[in-house]
Formats: C-alpha cells, structure tokens, sequence
C-alpha cells in the first residue's frame, strides 16, 4: 500500500463519523456516532473541571502538604502561640502550591492547555482550589480547635492563616513573571521561607501587645486592620492570576 | 450563531479583522485582514515576521490590542470557538510523569470528551501518526519527531474545523515531511489547515491560499497556480525587497 493510500484510509477513520464502530462499546458511544454528533459540544462544568485537575495533581504535592499538616499538628500540640506558628507555615503551604499550579509553564504546557475549551487561568485556580483550599481548611480547623490557648477572634485567627498564604502566592506569582523566576523555578521557596520568618517574627512578639487591645474591648481594630490586609491580599492575588498573559509575551 | 456539529466544509469561515498586537513599542501584527475556508492556508514568512503571534491570536493564546477574530461569527474568547480548534504550536513540552497515551488522554479531557470516546480516539490517533507501539512509554523518552507527531494527534483529538499549525515540519527528518506535508493536504479537504513556516517547499504544492507577512504586515495573499511561476523565487523576490 502506498504512503498516500495508507493516509487515506487513516483519514477515513477520523472523518467518518458514521462508519460503525465497535459493537462492544457502549451505546451513547454508538448513538454520538452513527448520528455524526461530535460530542465536543458537551459543556464542562466547574466541578468536572475541579476532577480533571485533582486527578492530575502529582502525588509528591499532596505528600508534601500532607507533611506540612503533620508539622503543624506537631508544632501546635500544647504551644500557646499554635495559631501564630501555624500561620508562618501557610506559606510553606502556598509554595508547595504555587509549584503545583505553575507546572503549566514549567513544563511546556502553558500553550497548549490554552487552546482548549478552558482558559489556562481557570486551570490555575481550579489547582489554587483543589490543593491550597483543601489544606488550609484543614489548618483552619486545626488552629480553630487550638485558639483557645490565646484570646483571639476567629476572624483574627483565619487572617493569621491566610495573610501569609495569599501573601506568597500573590509574591511568588509576580516573581514568576520576572526573569528571574522564569530562570529559578524554585525561587519562590526564598519568597515562603522570609514570609514564614516575618511571619513567625512579627506575630509571635506583637501578639503579647495585641492581647491588651482585645482584653480592653479594642478588637475590633485589630479585626478591621486583618480585613483591610485580607482584602488587598486577595486583590494582589486576583490581578496576578489574571495577568497571565505577560507570560505568554516573553514567547515573542 | 451555532457552530456546526456536522462536518460541512463549505460553511467554514475563519475572519481576521483588522488584527493588531502591540507590545510596548514594538508592532508584531499591524491591522491585519483575511478570510479563511476550508482547505490549507500556508503562512510564509521570515522569522520575526509576526507569523506566531498571529497564530497565537487566532488560537486565544494571545488577546490582540485591536480588531477581531471569529469563527462563523463566534468570537475567539468564547468556549464554543475553542471546541473547534486543533492547535500545534511551535514548541511544547509535557509532564515528565506522561506517556503518549496519558497525554492524549488528558488533552481529551481538557477537551470535554468522555471518558470512553478519549480512548477509543486516542488509541486511533496513536495508530495514525506511528506511535502505538510505544504509547506507553514516557514522553521525555521520544525522539523530536515523534514528539511532533505525538502534538500532531493532540491536535486532532477533537476533530477540530480549524486545525492551526505553527512551524510543524520542524524536527521532522526528510521522510516524515513528506508524509506529514501529504498527511495535511488530506486534512485540508475537510478543514481549515493554517500552516506557518519559512520554507516555501512545505507549502508550495499543498497550500490552496497562501499568506505572505513581512514586519507583522500582510505583503501578499491569494492563490498560487503552477502557471505562476516558482513560489519560492518570488517570496525571495517580495522578501529582499
């Protein structure tokens, strides 16, 4: 058979949508093909989306927050100042995340993956959602069930927790857009280690000044304070997700 | 307006309007205009002449700073123009933990397709493009060429209506530009084929329409006859100018 009659015959099997196929297979399948329904037309939930990307999440990232978990389960254990030590490990938390969800560019995949019915920066938050959400829920509840060692709020414990995580990712992705980041993945874990430290070293001494505040009935400064920083955070980490297409410029 | 479901060539229309991509003070694609149908398209031009920004942009990879693209009325940003897309860009790398099948298999997912049909499909693709017999192992371990052949059925996956190709002959020995120049000539009967590349002979005998773009400009675009003369002598000739 010649090069050209083998295409051919190739080619049929991809453009004959009513040929039929394998009787084995199951019977929505022979229905989308005899009818010549291409079923890409099928529209892709958020929660499908969630499943495809938790199925592809690599097993050493969720060991990895599995371990940061246990640390903290560890540290936590009897220690006054729990909450504020397990807040200096959210952003160790957010590195093991923010390496996860930047796979797309390290490995090629980035362009790809954007030409496909879902935008690259919905795949990003759906990896943010999947892998950062679910561990810090857990550290969340861990630091909940602890808070009583020192007289916080719960609004003032979650933004402990989620100050330093949204910190560093919102840092680690505006680094990855630089040449620097670009050329040393793994600069962020310099990023998570000084926000961890700042973390553990701007907490842990000012909590002891904190405390009057809340005792003398003024915690609700300290509160407004975590929701001013919580919302800005949040914006640094929006627009940095959505300026995903800077990436995409360094290509020309 | 709906897309079709049905593979009717004649009702493809692939429009670039005015399409402009600026980056700071630099001008890659400057108010470019054409229409594409059914068959295949070669873009030729030089490197550096804005064929991939071009080719990004119509495949939503890029946002252009001015005008539009649309696929039978339905633009770019939208899902539904995405579904009928077939991309194969320049370069592209894969998850080191891939093998061909997984990789097919997880673009069939990104796609929307089911499960059993993402099988079914990628194990023909494998088949068709010469890679069955090593499906299975690791992508990091194929050689240029069939990593090439391996996007190639990437982009077939969803049997898109508009099949974009960025550079595909490059890393490609001899034989297989061949047969992967003929593999597009049968493609182009039943989509839209774009085809970039800066060598005249991949397109010469396979193109109906040729586009020419010099410094992100459209220097010439029509259909090029045998009785024309050499296409190469006179890109060559339009490209010295």
């Amino acid at each position: 058979m010649t090069t050209e009659a083998k295409n051919r015959e190739l080619l049929l099997l991809f453009f004959e949508p009513d040929e039929m196929p394998n009787p084995a297979k199951k019977e929505a399948f022979l229905k989308n093909v005899m009818t010549g329904q291409i079923t890409r037309a099928t529209k892709i939930t958020l929660d499908r989306m969630l499943l495809i990307q938790a199925k592809y999440i690599r097993k050493t990232a969720w060991l990895a927050a599995l371990m940061i978990l246990l640390a903290a389960a560890l540290i936590t254990k009897g220690s006054p100042n729990g909450v504020l030590q397990i807040a200096a490990l959210t952003s160790l938390l957010a590195f093991v995340t923010e390496i996860e969800t930047r796979r797309s560019y390290a490995y090629g995949m980035a362009e790809l993956e954007m030409t496909t019915p879902f935008s690259l920066r919905s795949i990003r938050y759906a990896r943010f959602l999947i892998l950062g959400l679910l561990d810090l829920s857990v550290l969340t509840g861990i630091a909940l069930f602890i808070r009583n060692y020192i007289t916080i709020s719960a609004m003032l414990t979650l933004s402990c927790l989620l100050l330093p995580f949204l910190l560093t990712m919102a840092g680690a992705l505006l680094l990855e857009r630089t040449a620097f980041g670009r050329s040393h993945p793994y600069g962020s874990g310099v990023l998570a280690l000084l926000i961890a430290a700042g973390t553990e070293g701007f907490l842990i001494p000012n909590s002891t000044a904190a405390i009057p505040l809340v005792v003398h009935g003024f915690g609700w400064v300290l509160e407004l304070a975590a929701v001013f920083l919580l919302v800005t955070v949040i914006a640094l980490f929006c627009t940095n997700v959505k300026r995903e297409e800077e990436m995409t410029a360094i290509w020309n | 307006m709906e897309l079709m479901t049905e593979r009717t060539s004649r009702h493809m229309e692939l429009r670039i309007d005015r399409v402009s991509k600026q980056y700071r003070n630099k001008i890659a694609v400057d108010r470019l205009s054409a229409t594409l149908h059914a068959g295949v398209t070669g873009l030729l031009g030089a490197n550096g002449a804005g064929k991939t920004t071009l080719m990004r942009m119509i495949c939503g990879v890029l946002t252009p700073t001015s005008g539009e693209i649309t696929y039978n009325g339905v633009p770019v940003s939208e899902e539904r123009y995405r579904s009928v897309l077939g991309y194969l860009p320049q370069e592209f790398g894969c998850y080191p933990e891939f093998s061909g099948r997984d990789f097919l298999l997880y673009f069939a997912a990104l796609k929307g397709m089911p499960r059993n049909e993402a099988e079914i499909r990628s194990e023909e693709l494998l088949e068709t493009v010469g890679l069955a017999d090593v499906s299975k192992k690791r992508v990091r371990t194929y050689s240029g060429g069939m990593k090439q052949r391996l996007g190639i059925a990437q982009a077939l996956l969803n049997r898109p209506q508009m099949l974009i190709l960025d550079e595909p002959t490059s890393g490609l020995d001899p034989m297989e530009r061949v047969r992967f120049r003929e593999l597009i000539g049968e493609l182009g009967k039943t989509c839209i084929v774009l085809l970039s590349t800066h060598i005249v002979s991949d397109v010469e005998h396979i193109a109906d329409h040729i586009l020419m773009m010099k410094n992100g400009q459209l220097l010439w675009q029509g259909e090029w006859k045998e009785s024309d003369g050499s296409l190469e002598e006179f890109y060559l000739r339009e490209f010295r100018e």
